[in-house]
């Protein structure tokens, strides 16, 4: 995979996570049942499916930095682990419920992975 | 008891290939969505350009997203050489472009994360869109002031306060910007070529709308000599110069409460600079054999023709005095050539008001007379397929051809708005000059349209471009297929004319904005043909994104 590629795939992932899986939930009403949040927690972190599959897929392939001709890991790529960590923090919103799920905390931790898509393509485009 | 008319709901309609902004917007109260085949959105760009068809009175807005996941034959094309992939992470801005070349007066709004970052290779067709809006992924406050605001601004006038704003969106973001600023208590800093009508936005907008009560004044620094300014600005006692033989009041004085425009800032000398500074920093002018000072307070305009910044670094401006002038909220007014969406209305607007001047007034009521015109039948100008219309009754039109118009169109007016004035008037005055000899020479004549002569267009054009251009106007010679260029030695004559080629190809994408289209038209004279031209671009090495970038 070369750099453009992991680019696009990035463009692509932050839109969608931003529409499908941010939005959403942001635009809930401050007064929303805890049943409403959670489905649309649910709903939400579907999406994040995406990003299990991308790395599950490409996880392995290899990409040139600038640093290093034969190629890291995509895997193992600083931004791409950062995602995953936010993903896997978002995703532990799956399991709470009532009092506990709370919009703005929900909508921040989402907006985690959001920014950790932004970071990591900066940096791929930047070629580290 | 007063009854406040409740504004009508705004009619959307959505462009969205997937349900989750339809849910968003059907939880907003405040808008109705438009119903496309039983859903509250158009799939995709076909199923909203076949709808708008038929039904664009239906709609105030359109609310459009910018990735869609739909088939292949279902994607407008984006560019001949993008992928699959990328003409559906950009669709939305195809469909947009789709949209402008139909409804351009129609608010459109695009959404999408604000900080999509892939979303710059694609700002140069978003920048030059008019109503184009990003939405963050944040509350829905956000979006129905979008709305809002993109409705109002549809609904500005063209032109108001005699001034032309037309659709161009530079003009229509400066024009908010001048208002936010009109009302504040810091000078403002208009930059711009000669000719973009900067001492009209001074008087004509700033002054308008900055709530003062006191007069206008203006004062043009380049045409006080040097050893005057000061007495100028500042006033002076009599014998306070040789010359001076009453008291006199500076511009400051005389426009307490009021607004003080100085265009050409930047001819000031260093020790007028040094007084303006203390004007500034204190409020206060000393006139010249004065001991006591006066208060002042003023709204301070002030013009340059040149980047004041670069004035600066080139250490001719004092960086304290402008540092004093809020450059950071500094208007740049754009050359005539940057609005080129607004070419056609202007035009019109300069010949239809040409007719006021007095020599072009005389000849066309001459005109007039003889084709039992009402003396004040207004002037009209129809440009290319236009004059397939009928000429209207009672009024007195000029045809401009699609050939002559073609040239005006492509032209990149060094003069800007002073220079289109011109031309537009030599149009009229020229036409209904050869229409009078005619008539005097006992012809008669039954059309209440004249035929303007592509020669003279042509021909007034070339005269033209002669004119030399000031410092902010960049090349004079970036014009009509003229391009400036540097001959390079190479080690073939083959290698020196890819040189030149590839320095032409780039000036003409600077000057078509990238578009690959207009360039062929210019190139070739077919606008279908862009894809032969972009790939003789990429052959000569030159990368369009690069270029965008670096732009």
């Amino acid at each position: 995979m070369d750099r453009d590629e992991l680019t696009e795939l990035l463009d692509d992932l932050q839109h969608d996570v931003g529409k499908h899986m941010v939005l959403p939930v942001a635009v809930l009403p401050a007064d929303s049942s805890a049943a409403v949040i959670q489905l649309a927690v649910l709903r939400s972190l579907d999406k994040v499916s995406i990003w299990r599959q991308f790395v599950a897929r490409h996880g392995g392939d290899r990409y040139p930095t600038s640093a290093s001709s034969d190629g890291t890991l995509i895997g193992q790529h600083a931004g791409i682990v950062t995602i995953t960590s936010a993903v896997d923090t978002a995703c532990a919103w799956a399991d709470r419920s009532g009092a506990e799920l709370q919009i703005a905390a929900v909508v921040a931790d989402m907006q985690a992975v959001a920014a950790a898509i932004r970071a990591a393509r900066s940096g791929v485009a930047d070629g580290q | 008891m007063g009854s406040e008319r409740q504004p009508r709901r705004p009619r959307v309609l959505l462009i969205d290939d997937g349900a989750t902004y339809e849910a968003l917007l059907k939880a907003l109260t405040d808008v109705t969505l438009a119903q496309v085949d039983g859903k509250g959105r158009a799939h995709d760009g076909p199923a909203a350009l076949a709808w708008l068809a038929f039904h664009r009175a239906e709609v105030d807005i359109v609310l459009l997203d910018v990735h869609f996941d739909v088939a292949d034959d279902r994607l407008l094309t984006l560019d001949v050489a993008a992928t699959p992939r990328k003409t559906r992470r950009f669709q939305g801005v195809a469909i947009l472009r789709e949209i402008r070349k139909t409804w351009p007066d129609l608010p459109v709004l695009l959404l999408t994360e604000l900080q999509d970052l892939s979303l710059a290779e694609a700002a140069h067709d978003v920048s030059a869109t008019p109503v184009t809006y990003f939405l963050g992924a944040g509350d829905t406050d956000a979006l129905r002031i979008r709305i809002f605001a993109a409705l109002a601004e549809a609904a500005q006038p063209l032109e108001d306060d005699g001034i032309f704003w037309g659709r161009d969106p530079t003009m229509r973001a400066l024009r908010h910007r001048l208002a936010v600023l009109a009302r504040g208590g810091l000078p403002v800093v208009l930059e711009g070529e000669t000719g973009t009508g900067k001492s009209h936005l001074a008087r004509l907008f700033v002054h308008k709308n900055s709530g003062r009560s006191g007069p206008f004044m203006a004062l043009d620094l380049a045409t006080v000599p040097q050893e005057l300014v000061p007495a100028m600005l500042f006033g002076a006692l009599r014998g306070s110069y040789t010359g001076s033989v009453v008291d006199r009041k500076g511009a400051f004085e005389a426009a307490h409460r009021g607004t003080l425009f100085l265009d050409e800032i930047q001819n000031t000398s260093a020790d007028v600079q040094k007084q303006l500074l203390r004007v500034l920093q204190e409020g206060r002018v000393q006139p010249l054999g004065a001991v006591q000072e006066v208060t002042v307070d003023v709204k301070l305009v002030v013009a340059a023709n040149v980047t004041l910044a670069d004035a600066v670094v080139a250490g001719r401006f004092r960086h304290d005095l402008y540092m004093r002038l809020s450059p950071a909220t500094r208007v740049v007014v754009p050359p005539l050539r940057a609005r080129r969406t607004d070419f056609a209305l202007l035009m019109r607007q300069l010949a239809a008001t040409s007719a006021t001047r007095a020599g072009v007034r005389d000849l066309a009521n001459e005109v007039r007379k003889a084709l039992n015109l009402p003396l004040l039948a207004p002037l009209r100008l129809i440009i290319g397929s236009d004059l397939r219309s009928k000429p209207e009754a009672g009024t007195l039109e000029f045809g401009l051809h699609d050939a002559a118009w073609r040239t005006i169109a492509a032209h990149s007016f060094p003069g800007n708005l002073r220079e289109m004035a011109m031309l537009a008037e030599n149009l009229v005055a020229f036409t209904l000059f050869s229409a009078a000899e005619a008539l005097r020479s006992g012809i008669e004549l039954s059309q209440t349209r004249l035929q303007i002569d592509s020669g003279l267009v042509a021909e007034l054009l070339e005269k033209s471009i002669a004119a030399p251009a000031d410092s902010h106007s960049g090349s004079s010679v970036d014009t009509v297929n003229q391009f400036a260029v540097t001959l390079a030695a190479g080690p073939t004559l083959s290698q020196v004319a890819v040189d030149l080629e590839r320095q032409v190809m780039q000036a003409l994408f600077a000057q078509c904005n990238g578009d690959f289209a207009a360039m062929a038209e210019r190139l070739l004279g077919d606008p279908q043909r862009a894809r032969a031209v972009r790939l003789r671009f990429n052959q000569l090495g030159l990368s369009a994104r690069q270029l965008r970038t670096h732009a």
